[in-house]
């Protein structure tokens, strides 16, 4: 009797192998809570647009870009030599922007025929020179002078209720160098001339002969920047400009005076009646580009000539490093916003 | 008496190290899960504004024709003091270009430079 | 079929699979997985306070001295404001932001380290950033070190 009530063992799970099973469950069950931190990565990753904000934000204000004029570059035939784009005058001037860079940056076009002219082609220029990355992102960059009337931007703004990354940025702009000559339309001046002739000594503007170098902020730039003269004090009424002529030093030599930008323009008031006729709003102004293409570098001199109907002086030639000024740094704010 | 039934033994054995192995893979998982800086972080922690600064009073000055090392006992001082960062600056005026050596530590960064000043 | 040694058998093919599986996913997603990003604002403001403090201390004509150091000389707390305020709060669409500030400046002064604060303004523990900037004064004749501590109200 015994016998048959004693506990049959036979088909059951030895104790061997609970043990063996039971810790390897507890190891298993360990492995199935950590894996539950794994499937995060797995989820739609955050992209942080701050960050690419912030990035954007420092090429902008702080880089001087590559190369570092590229605002002379005609893009509708160099466009591949601009690597990345930025506004800061140089690379020691962080927060101080170039006005030529500005303009050149926020000049745009969305339409596909971008490519062959001289501006940039919105986005895929912006963000394969500033923004970088594969992923398409989005944005809106806008620069806005405090107290003066310099605004522009580029890009739509996000959408409402969109999160987007955000950087606002306080700079000083470095607008370009001008010149004002008077002019001496003495009528009882003996020594009559209708010849104006300025000369602008470049290593005079560059590189200064005294022991100390300018800061960059401070320098006047005609090879990188617009320089304009502006013309005054016309007293003799019927004065017109009939030649203006360009010449470079040793020689002198011809230069040429395109028709097209970058040149040599004459800007004129025409709200005058009798509008070929000079005013003291007469200003020439040399387009920034213009002094590159040419090939003057900052060694040169160049002469500007102009022939007028009227005398206009006594024949001394005008030295332009004695007259050219910038005017002072202009606050302004900048904004990136990137989603 | 009856030998020991150890038959079991095997599987008891390799499942011990079969979980073992497994409990360490997934201390790995969990450790790389959480790698990594955020971006404010690290723009927070580097002193890009720091050594800005101190490079563009140095100019600065030299461009003002100021003597540099007339002030550098306040510079140092200042910055020990206030901002728990060294700062060594010797300019070198022998030599063909004059050069201006300048140092900077706040303890995570170090900053070496050899600024030479182009007339 | 002698089926004895089954289980494990099976008990080792499936920890065997298992470390495989292990294996793969720590390698394949062992990507950085960034926390919560708590310190943007903080590195926005600390970014944007130091800018116009560049900009007050960069003298706007050669020759000049700048804005900083005039009203340092000078004592000139509404002259910072004015400038200073404008430059941390004006949007470009020309709206304004609503940061708050005060502004400290140390000197050495042969013995020790003085301190004078030049914007004094109530500061009840919001997060706030500083950020700093060397000065050189001239009437006083010494560089000092600007702390303007900066917060959004």
């Amino acid at each position: 009797m015994n016998d048959k009530w004693r506990l049959s063992e036979d088909a059951q799970l030895s104790i061997d192998f609970i043990i063996g099973f039971t810790i390897f469950m507890i190891a298993f069950i360990f492995v199935a809570t950590m894996m539950s931190g794994l499937l995060v990565n797995l989820q739609s990753q955050t992209i942080d647009y701050d960050a690419v904000a912030y990035r954007t934000g420092v090429m902008l204000v702080e880089d001087p870009g590559e190369p570092s004029d590229w605002h002379l570059y005609d893009l509708s035939i160099q466009r591949e030599d601009v690597e990345r784009l930025g506004l800061s005058i140089g690379r020691n001037s962080p927060g101080i922007l170039q006005q030529a860079k500005i303009e050149k940056f926020f000049c745009s076009s969305a339409s596909s025929s971008c490519e062959g002219n001289d501006e940039f082609c919105f986005p895929v220029d912006y963000r394969q020179k500033l923004i970088f990355g594969d992923y398409p992102y989005n944005f809106h960059i806008s620069l806005n002078e405090i107290d003066g009337d310099g605004s522009w931007s580029l890009g739509p703004e996000p959408p409402e209720n969109h999160p987007y990354g955000y950087i606002r940025r306080s700079v000083l702009i470095k607008k370009p160098t001008y010149a004002i000559v008077n002019v001496s339309q003495d009528p009882t001046d003996s020594t009559t001339f209708k010849v104006l002739k300025v000369f602008i000594d470049m290593e005079k503007l560059y590189n200064l002969t005294d022991a100390t170098k300018l800061n960059p902020a401070y320098l006047r730039d005609p090879l990188h920047e617009n320089m304009s003269i502006n013309l005054q004090n016309f007293t003799i009424p019927d004065t017109d400009l009939t030649s203006m002529q360009m010449f470079e030093y040793p020689g002198p030599v011809l230069m040429n005076i395109f028709p097209d930008f970058p040149t040599v323009l004459c800007h004129r008031d025409i709200g005058d009646p009798d509008w070929t006729f000079l005013t003291n709003n007469t200003t020439i102004l040399f387009e920034r580009g213009y002094f590159d293409l040419e090939g003057i570098t900052d060694m040169d001199v160049v002469e500007l000539r102009l022939t007028f109907t009227k005398i206009v002086g006594d024949g001394t030639p005008i030295q332009l490093e004695d007259y050219a000024q910038n005017p002072p740094l202009v606050p302004a704010v900048l904004e990136v916003k990137v989603w | 008496m009856a030998r020991l039934n150890d038959s079991g033994q095997w599987i008891v054995m390799m499942g011990f190290i079969v979980s073992i192995a497994i409990f360490l893979l997934a201390l790995v998982v969990a450790e790389s899960a959480i790698v990594g800086k955020t971006t404010s972080e690290s723009v927070l922690e580097f002193p890009k504004t720091d050594i800005q600064d101190l490079r563009s009073e140095l100019m600065e000055m030299r461009w003002d024709k100021i003597e540099t090392s007339e002030y550098q006992y306040d510079i140092v001082n200042l910055s020990l003091e206030r901002k728990s960062s060294v700062i060594w600056y010797q300019p070198d005026l022998t030599g063909e270009v004059p050069v201006i050596n300048i140092h900077y530590n706040n303890g995570i960064t170090e900053y070496n430079e050899v600024y030479a000043e182009y007339f | 079929m002698n089926d004895s040694g089954q289980l494990y058998t099976i008990e080792g093919v499936a920890a065997a699979i298992m470390m495989v599986i292990t294996a793969y996913l720590v390698i394949s997603s062992a990507s950085i997985f960034t926390p919560q990003e708590k310190h943007v604002a903080q590195m926005q403001l600390e970014q944007l306070g130091h800018d116009a403090l560049v900009v007050m201390d960069t003298p706007r004509e050669n020759g000049m001295q700048s804005y900083l150091a005039e009203f340092i000389s000078s004592y000139n707390a509404t002259g910072f404001n004015q400038t200073y305020y404008t430059l941390v709060n004006q949007r470009t669409d020309g709206t304004f932001d609503t940061l708050k500030y005060n502004v400290t400046y140390y000197y050495w002064d042969g013995n020790d380290i003085k301190s004078e604060v030049l914007v004094p303004e109530d500061y009840y523990r919001e997060n706030a950033v500083k950020v700093t900037q060397w000065a050189y004064v001239d009437s006083l004749d010494k560089v000092v070190l600007v702390e303007v501590l900066l917060w959004r109200d």
